[in-house]
């Protein structure tokens, strides 16, 4: 029996990896997720399958529903102490992680008592590990540590009260690894409690607060919090304890260093003149001399929260050069340069770290300091690090204001640039317009530089589509920015007239229309020429809705114009023809509109009804120093997600629990064949196999609804109109219906709108549907939002079998006899699976979870068929033995059995919510 | 200080960008929604990034980095651009990036499927919660593979990056390699311009956790180290080593009177394997190789080749000068002379003072093998005419040098000297000690290497980079 058992086991175990490779391929995360507590619980001596099982737990804790959160803590906790070998340390490892995850993750919502007091446990033996010398390198202590400070920074002030201990491990050499965490409740102890903290973490007895909550610390913390508190020893001792902490920090990985020397910093500062920021002078070498990113950041950091206390004048210079040392050297990656030329850009010195936006260049750099920072002939410099340069120079050679120079210096610089463009080379080309914008924008007012930028921004070779649209905003910018300077209407000019006198638009019609648009808005243009031009080009006529809409837009643009009286005749000859010749009937429709608007309304009221709302400096899209190309495409928003697609299960019952229901895929058989002659039924069926006849799609059911309570939704989010469900089947389950459009969907239909997919799987498999929503919110802006995937299980893939129910009865027996013949060769196999009947009865189990798949009912045995599109079928035969059940299985693919055995094992388990077969 | 979540994409062969692996952080997300509040947005999805990557677009705070084949994506927790914690945390990011780049492309392309393989759990190592613990995956790496059997036990502090002490017989190895690159053109009305630098490389096999020193020095004639950026893993380097950058030259004219010359001493306890000790540069005053490439066409002559395409022919001449106080020792000396635009090449009474000459037809290209030594003149010249006959849809009439076309050509100079460097820079091989004392076996070396070391023709065009002049302004 014992061996029977242990045979049992094993192959449990195999059958169980079987399932969970096959549910994470076809299911996704969030089943798995669901079932991975059963799995970590259950099949122990697995541990491959539990460790991905906590790896996915770990990744999707929200999956873990409320109801069994107290489950899977035990069930973690229960994995931590129990083992001590080398895999099991792994185990241990790993489930201390996921763990810290749920709790992290998914707890405190409110304040249950019961995860109170695991928190407390697993807190305890986290404590035990990391005072345990004997693990000082281990895993399990590094995963242990990393908890511990993911668990404080995720409840602020939960470690508080173990403070003793953490001052206690850190103080020791092997316990140097401690002090990130040490410092983080120090701080977080001194932000909660102020000048108190020390008798709170002493004297606190009551439990742990398990609400979430935010510490933002500030840059500058508040200054004297516990200077009031300390007595003269403690001073020394503290300072003597921080400047240990200070040492140690050498041996920590440069990431560690930095965020605890970022805590470190505001703890120091919070203590006030009793600990002076000095105690960091003895580091500052050693982060000024470091090559990492880190390091660098930390003495920033440093500097942003001490400033000139920590920095004199020499030590801020050469920070300041070396940052800008680091930002030219050789041997630097690119992205590290770029890293250090933005430091050098929010140098903190009047300003907190990343203060401003707009960039400040350190008062200590002067013009011939930046030198370096001009481009050289070297190759191996990428755009945005040789703009960052260009800002940095531009900027200082700006400051100072006695170096007339300084714009010379750029504007020969970019000439030399120049030499070397090639207009093949978007990126090339794209960097050097947006170095010449930047130089306009810094020096727009120097003779030397806006005099030459018209012949500057000509020499880049126009037709570039990648340039139109920045050019066009640029211009717009100047424009609006240096109304005096003529600069950007010559362009506009010169650039107008090649369009007008050359074949561009034939070849580049929405560039040109792009630069015609905004030639058009300036009434010191020819209007005139640029309509009449228009009116008589080929655009007029073309099908191409954006081509129509691009020539709507320059209509529009001169309806706007309050004085456009005159240009009355032109507009309206070009609306008639776009009207009247134009292939797209929404371009005609909104020409024959334009056109109602200009006959019925005066030139300033028109003016007044169509001109936008005035647009502030925030809202400017050219309120960056440096434009953004990819910001001036159009825009659609990114909204959280809203909408969710949820599998409409009421049907499915209904259709499972009905036995009369009609099948709308026995269409391989017609009518035709008489019910006696099932031989020739069953040779007809499979000639319709044979010929890949057999049904191959099947219809499923969603309701389309929100996500969130009626409450929370926002309200320019509460109507949703076109919403065109764009969706990803993925490769099981084949080709899905095109695009789905639901009409619309308001806040006050909880049920939301049913939607009806039709898939047409390549093979047999569950899959995840998963995709986007596109639709116009309230205001009318087009936005876009994940949906959650979908799982599309194995059984809402099964069909009874697609013959009339009469037939049924013999194509099982066929297809049965067949498959057990075939199960020794090709794809055909036989399994057989035993369960325990309990309380119910075989008709109440088969019928509850097999409905309509039944073929044949008899008084210990049902048989149930079931097809999977396009060709494969799974048979089943229940046979009640006494008080139990045996369930043999023939399928003409052995790949399938992982998928039935999932509910199968529902049975075994007396999982009481069946999964339905031919539901989701 | 946080990251959202982190996504690492492969372009495949056909240039479609395929997700390798993503991870998303939770706990952090819950953080997320409580700081951003009504701004809270979702981490974008797989299709999102990868449409953004098809698009070339960039997605929102996303943290990104390219390495060869490699697209690494962090999404760091970030409330606003001047948020402090924000900018610790995009720093963060990027380092974390960095890292798996450098883990992802240093493994070869047998190996790199293992490599990825490994991802997961160095990950795990690295970044648990979303915090990075630790972001030189590399090392992280290499102390996993050396952990096994290494059981020595440390009553002191133990340093991250050595968190085993290895056993075995003591060796340690400094070298020195420095790069030069040069632009030149041959020409009064334009400076030619170069640069030097240098690395410290080093491998110190010592039982336990040594601290070690070790002294690079210069000779009385070398030239300062200045942009001196150290390995983390150096404990103290002299103040006055920090001093000297790049930056003053112009500044305050020529500062090397001033500048601190040595020694450089560094303090550390090295980390396993080999590592960077650190990097510098130098304002070295002289090129070791000086070049004059002249390429013209024979006037008068005119010809149509076989296939049509036009036939020119090219005088050719190319004199290279070694400075006197380079060691004329070389691992290499090559010279490479490509013929863009041209289609196929054929020459004509080419001769050469030193070495030989190689001519590759199909590439279109000159290989001149100047060999290890160079005349006792120190002078090396190659004279001769070349016939260029363009074809139509030939490859090497295609080419990726669009400047390159007419007179407009460079020479490309590729050399390696052995025991030497521009700056004098030396590693002393008896200021290598450890502490504890230990009897160490001892490598010292030095090296020199072109790179981008290119000589342009003084009778076409060349890109020129602007050089400012200051002297009015100072």
């Amino acid at each position: 029996m014992a061996t029977r058992n242990s045979c049992a086991n094993t192959r449990m175990s195999i059958l169980s990896l079987y399932i969970y490779i096959y549910i994470y391929t076809y299911y996704g995360y969030h089943y798995l997720v669901g079932q991975s507590v059963h799995i970590v619980c259950n099949y122990s001596s697995s541990s491959p399958m539990q460790l991905a099982c906590l790896g996915h737990i770990q990744e999707f804790p929200e999956e873990v529903s409320a109801e069994s959160l107290h489950e899977a803590i035990t069930v973690l906790l229960s994995l931590i102490p129990s083992h001590s070998d080398a895999v099991s340390s792994h185990l241990s490892v790993h489930a201390v992680l996921a763990l810290t995850t749920l709790l992290g993750g998914c707890c405190g919502e409110e304040n249950d008592e019961i995860q109170i007091q695991r928190l407390d446990d697993f807190l305890q033996f986290l404590l035990g590990v990391m005072e345990d010398c004997r693990r000082s390198k281990d895993d399990l202590r590094r995963a242990a540590l990393a908890s511990l400070l993911e668990l404080e920074t995720c409840f602020p002030g939960l470690l508080s009260r173990k403070l003793d201990r953490l001052i206690f491990a850190a103080s020791t050499p092997l316990g140097v690894d401690t002090l990130p965490v040490l410092t983080r409740t120090l701080q977080h102890m001194i932000q909660k409690h102020g000048a108190n903290f020390r008798d709170y973490s002493l004297h606190d007895d009551r439990p742990p607060n398990l609400l979430p909550s935010m510490i933002i610390s500030p840059v500058s913390p508040p200054l004297n919090t516990i200077v009031n508190s300390m007595t003269e020893p403690d001073t020394r001792e503290l300072r003597a304890t921080l400047v240990k902490a200070i040492e140690y920090l050498y041996y920590l990985p440069t990431a560690q260093q930095l965020t605890t020397v970022m805590d470190l910093a505001w703890f120091v500062h919070s203590c006030g003149p009793c600990i002076p920021p000095a105690v960091f002078k003895p580091l500052l070498p050693r982060l000024i001399a470091s090559q990492i990113l880190q390091l660098q950041e930390s003495s920033l950091v440093l500097k942003a929260t001490f400033g000139e206390t920590l920095f004199a004048a020499e030590d801020e210079g050469v920070l300041v050069k070396r940052t800008l040392a680091l930002s030219v050297h050789p041997l630097i990656t690119p992205e590290i340069c770029l890293s250090a030329a933005h430091r050098v850009l929010h140098f903190p010195e009047n300003l907190p770290l990343y203060g401003a936006d707009t960039g400040h260049a350190p008062v200590s750099l002067t013009s011939t300091m930046v030198a370096p920072l001009f481009p050289s002939v070297f190759l191996g410099c990428p755009p945005s690090l040789l703009l960052a340069r260009l800002h940095i120079l531009a900027i200082i050679l700006a400051e100072n204001s006695s170096d007339i120079q300084g714009p010379k210096m750029l504007y020969h610089c970019l000439e030399a640039m120049a030499t070397t463009l090639q207009p093949s080379n978007n990126q090339l080309v794209e960097t050097f317009f947006l170095a010449a914008e930047l130089l306009y924008r810094c020096f727009g007012d120097s003779d030397a530089v806006s005099s030459n930028m018209e012949y500057l921004l000509l020499g880049l070779h126009k037709w570039n589509a990648c340039l139109v649209k920045p050019i066009v905003s640029f211009l717009n910018w100047m424009i609006a920015e240096k109304p005096q300077n003529v600069c950007p209407l010559n362009i506009l000019r010169t650039l107008q007239n090649e369009i007008l006198q050359s074949q561009i638009l034939d070849s580049s019609p929405l560039e040109g229309l792009a630069i015609l648009t905004c030639a058009v808005e300036q009434p010191s243009m020819d209007q005139h020429a640029i309509l009449a031009f228009l009116a008589s080009s080929q655009l007029c006529v073309a099908n191409d809705w954006l081509t129509g809409h691009a020539l709507l837009a320059i209509c529009h643009a001169v309806m706007v114009q309050s004085d456009s009286a005159h240009l009355g005749v032109p507009l309206s000859n070009l609306l008639k023809c776009i009207a009247g010749g134009h292939g797209d009937l929404d371009v005609q429709d909104r020409a024959r509109t334009y056109l109602a608007l200009i006959q019925g309304v005066s030139s300033k009221k028109l003016s007044r009804m169509l001109s936008p709302g005035t647009v502030t400096d925030a809202e400017h899209p050219w309120s960056s120093p440096v434009s953004n190309l990819s910001a001036l495409s159009d825009v659609i928003v990114f909204t959280e997600t809203v909408l969710e697609l949820v599998a409409d299960i009421a049907h499915e019952k209904k259709k499972v629990l009905s036995n009369d229901i009609q099948n709308s895929h026995s269409f391989c058989i017609r009518n035709g064949v008489s019910m006696d002659k099932s031989d020739d039924a069953v040779a007809m069926y499979y000639a319709s196999r044979e010929a890949g006849k057999l049904p191959s799609t099947i219809t499923l059911r969603f309701w389309l609804r929100y996500r969130m309570s009626a409450s929370d939704i926002p309200v320019h989010l509460q109507q949703l109109c076109a919403i065109e469900l764009r969706l990803d089947a993925g490769p099981n389950l084949g080709a899905i219906s095109p695009e789905t459009i639901v009409p619309c969907i308001g806040a006050d239909e909880p049920l939301g709108q049913l939607v009806r997919l039709r898939v047409e799987p390549s093979q047999a498999r569950p899959g995840v549907l998963r995709g986007e929503a596109l639709f116009c919110d309230a205001e009318g802006r087009t936005c876009l939002c994940l949906l959650p995937p979908v799982d599309v299980a194995f059984c809402a893939l099964c069909l009874p079998l697609p013959v009339p129910s009469t037939l049924r009865g013999a194509i099982f027996d066929a297809l049965w006899n067949e498959f057990l013949a075939a199960t020794e060769e090709g794809e055909c196999a036989e399994s057989i699976f035993c369960c325990q009947l309990n309380d119910t009865s075989l008709d109440s189990l088969v019928n509850n979870r097999f409905g309509h798949f039944v073929v044949k009912a008899l008084e210990a045995q049902y048989d149930i068929g079931m097809f999977l599109p396009p060709r494969n079928h799974v048979l089943l035969r229940f046979t009640q033995l006494d008080a139990t059940v045996k369930i043999s299985i023939v399928t003409d693919c052995w790949q399938l059995l992982p998928f039935i055995s999932v509910p199968l094992m529902d049975i075994q388990l007396g999982v009481t919510s069946p999964t339905l077969f031919g539901g989701l | 200080m946080s990251i959202r979540a982190l996504w690492v994409v492969q372009r495949r062969t056909d240039g479609e960008p395929e997700l390798k692996l993503s991870r998303r952080y939770p706990t952090v997300e819950r953080r997320a929604k409580i700081l951003l509040g009504p701004t809270y947005t979702p981490i974008p999805s797989k299709s999102q990034l990868l449409d953004s990557l098809r698009a070339g677009s960039s997605l929102g705070p996303l943290v990104t980095l390219r390495r060869g084949s490699w697209f690494l994506a962090c999404l760091p927790l970030a409330r606003s651009n001047s948020d402090n914690d924000a900018g610790v945390a995009k720093v963060q990011a990027l380092a974390l990036a960095l890292g798996l780049a450098n883990f992802l492309c240093s493994a070869e392309e047998s190996s790199a499927g293992a490599q990825l393989s490994s991802l997961p759990a160095m990950l795990t190592a690295a970044c648990p919660f979303g915090t990075p613990i630790d972001t030189d995956l590399c090392q992280l790496s290499l102390n996993r593979r050396n952990s096994i059997g290494s059981g020595t036990v440390n009553d002191r502090p133990t340093p991250a990056w050595r968190p085993f002490g290895s056993r075995g017989k003591a060796a340690a190895s400094a070298v020195v390699t420095e790069w030069v690159r040069a632009v030149q053109y041959g020409r009064r009305d334009v400076p030619d311009a170069w640069e030097v630098y240098g690395c410290i490389t080093s491998k110190c096999d010592l039982e336990g956790w040594p601290d070690v020193s070790l002294n690079a020095t210069l000779p009385v004639t070398g030239v300062p180290l200045q942009d001196l950026f150290v390995h983390p893993c150096v404990r103290a380097v002299p103040e006055s080593t920090l001093m000297a950058t790049s930056l003053d030259i112009y500044g305050t004219g020529d500062s090397s009177d001033e500048a601190f010359a040595g020694p450089y001493r560094f303090q550390f306890i090295p980390p396993t394997g080999t590592f960077r000790l650190c990097i510098y540069t130098a304002s070295c005053p002289i090129m070791p190789v000086l070049g004059l490439y002249r390429l013209d066409e024979e006037k008068g002559f005119t010809s149509r080749g076989r296939n049509g395409g036009g036939v020119s022919l090219l005088n050719l001449s190319l004199c290279l000068s070694l400075h006197e106080s380079v060691r004329n020792a070389f691992e290499y000396c090559t010279v490479h002379i490509p013929f863009f635009n041209r289609g196929f090449i054929n020459v004509k009474d080419c001769k050469v003072s030193t070495g030989n000459l190689d001519v590759q037809k199909e590439q279109a290209l000159l290989v001149w093998n100047v060999g290890t030594h160079f005349p006792k003149s120190l002078q090396a010249s190659l004279t001769g005419k070349v016939l260029t006959e363009g074809q139509t849809g030939h490859k090497a009439a295609v080419s990726s040098a669009p400047f390159c076309s007419g007179l407009n050509a460079y020479a490309k100079i590729i050399f390696k000297i052995q025991d030497y460097t521009l700056t004098g820079c030396t590693v002393d091989s008896y200021s290598i000690q450890a502490q504890p004392p230990a009897k160490i076996k001892v490598t010292t070396a030095k090296e020199l290497i072109s790179e981008e070391y290119i000589v342009w023709n003084c009778l076409g065009q060349a890109p020129v980079a602007f050089t400012p002049d200051f002297s009015s302004t100072v």
